[in-house]
This record gives structure tokens, C-alpha cells and sequence, in this order.
């Protein structure tokens, strides 16, 4: 087979290399990329902390020290959320409490961040999150 | 974009990680074992104890072809809902959470 390549709408970028983007005859187009995984980091400063399903990395950092709330949404398996304390703010009197909308954390109905710059990575799987 | 990683729930052991596997969650009701498979430099798997019965079935892991785990043959998971990354470092495999 031999056609002729259309302006490739893949384009290549830092970390992504797109070969050929133009020729004629039988070929393949190659993408691979490279380079480091940048996180979108969402600043949360009231209780409680409402998750969305867009956000990846959450720092609580609600003035206090103050006990936070931070609420889950309906997890889909792989979905990975982090959330740190981004104050140092957080003890076992002021704690930062992680609930799902629904299933458990490791068995639990909660997690919790009791130490300061604490963080949690959690991750769904299946019908429950899991920490990491 | 969120942050989403290819998972697995591992049911029977052993379990060789494959090339794909990101997080692998053993939910094995017996002591299990995982194997590291050959890998490239920077090849990163969580393993993950996933129903908490680590604590009386550990779960150990080795890597193939006398790989090391920071330093030793193997490295044991067992307290309950425990996990750890490991990464490829080009020779040995390295534990970092």
C-alpha cells in the first residue's frame, strides 16, 4: 500500500517525536514521548475540601489548625488522588479526614492525616480506595 | 487529565509482574509471592497487600536473574494494607515508598 501523508495533526512537542510527518510510499507513524509527569496542584483553604474528579494532587491548606474534611467523589478504578497537608497544620486534634462518597480506604470508612506535612496517595481499585 | 494508573487485583500466586502492571494488588488468601520481571532502567510497579490478610500471609517479592532488592534477594509485605514501590535502576530494583 502507498499513499501520501496529510500535515500530521499530532504535532511534535518536548517529549513527543512524530516520524515521518510527511513522505509517500508504505511507512508507520512512531510516537513515543519521554520527559517527567507534571501534576495539577489545586490549593484548598475552607472545609470541607470537595474532591472533583479533575483534580490530581490537593494541598489543604486551610488556616487554622483546624480539623478539614476532605470528601471523595465516585472513584473509577485507576483514578489516583494525592492529598498533603500544605500547611503543616495537621495533628491528631486537628486532623485531616478523607471520606469516600462511597466504599472504604484500606477497609476503613476513613483515612486520616494526623502529622504535619502529611500526605496520602490514594487510589481506586475495583469498589474501594486504597492507599498507596 | 487526572493521574490514573493501570491496576490489578492479583488472585493467585506466584504472580510474575508483567511489562504493563502499575499497581498490583494481591488479594491472595494464602502466603503469596510476586516475581520482578526483567525490566528497563526506571521501570517503577506498586505492590500492594489488598485485603489486609498480609499481616498472616506475607507476600514476598524477588526479581528474576539474581537481581537484588535493595541490597537482598527479596523484600516481605506483611502488615495489613501494606504496599511498596519499587524502581528499576538499571541493575537492581529499589524500594522508594
Amino acid at each position: 500500500m502507498s499513499y501520501t501523508n496529510n500535515p500530521t495533526s499530532i504535532l511534535a512537542g518536548t517529549g513527543i517525536v512524530v516520524a515521518p510527518t510527511t513522505g509517500t510510499g508504505a511507512n508507520t507513524i512512531t510516537i513515543s514521548a519521554s520527559g517527567t509527569q507534571i501534576l495539577a496542584v489545586r490549593t484548598a483553604i475552607a472545609t470541607p475540601v470537595t474532591v472533583t474528579t479533575g483534580d490530581e494532587v490537593i494541598s489543604v491548606e486551610v488556616p487554622g489548625p483546624v480539623a478539614v474534611a476532605v470528601n471523595l467523589p465516585l472513584g473509577v478504578t485507576g483514578q489516583v488522588f494525592n492529598i498533603k497537608d500544605g500547611l503543616g497544620l495537621a495533628s491528631p486534634a486537628t486532623p485531616i479526614t478523607i471520606t469516600p462518597a462511597a466504599g472504604t480506604i484500606d477497609g476503613a470508612a476513613t483515612a486520616t492525616i494526623d502529622a504535619p506535612y502529611g500526605s496520602l496517595t490514594l487510589v481506586f481499585a475495583s469498589t474501594e480506595w486504597k492507599i498507596l | 487529565m487526572t493521574i490514573s494508573y493501570k491496576t490489578k487485583i492479583v488472585t493467585a500466586t506466584p504472580y510474575t509482574v508483567s511489562s504493563d502492571d502499575e499497581v498490583l494488588f494481591i488479594n491472595v488468601s494464602s502466603p503469596s509471592s510476586v516475581v520482578l520481571s526483567a525490566s528497563s532502567s526506571g521501570r517503577s510497579v506498586y505492590i500492594k497487600d489488598y485485603s489486609g490478610l498480609a499481616t498472616t500471609n506475607p507476600i514476598t517479592i524477588t526479581a528474576v536473574g539474581g537481581k537484588t532488592i535493595d541490597g537482598v534477594s527479596f523484600a516481605i509485605l506483611n502488615g495489613g494494607y501494606s504496599h511498596i514501590q519499587i524502581v528499576y535502576d538499571g541493575t537492581n530494583w529499589k524500594t522508594i515508598s
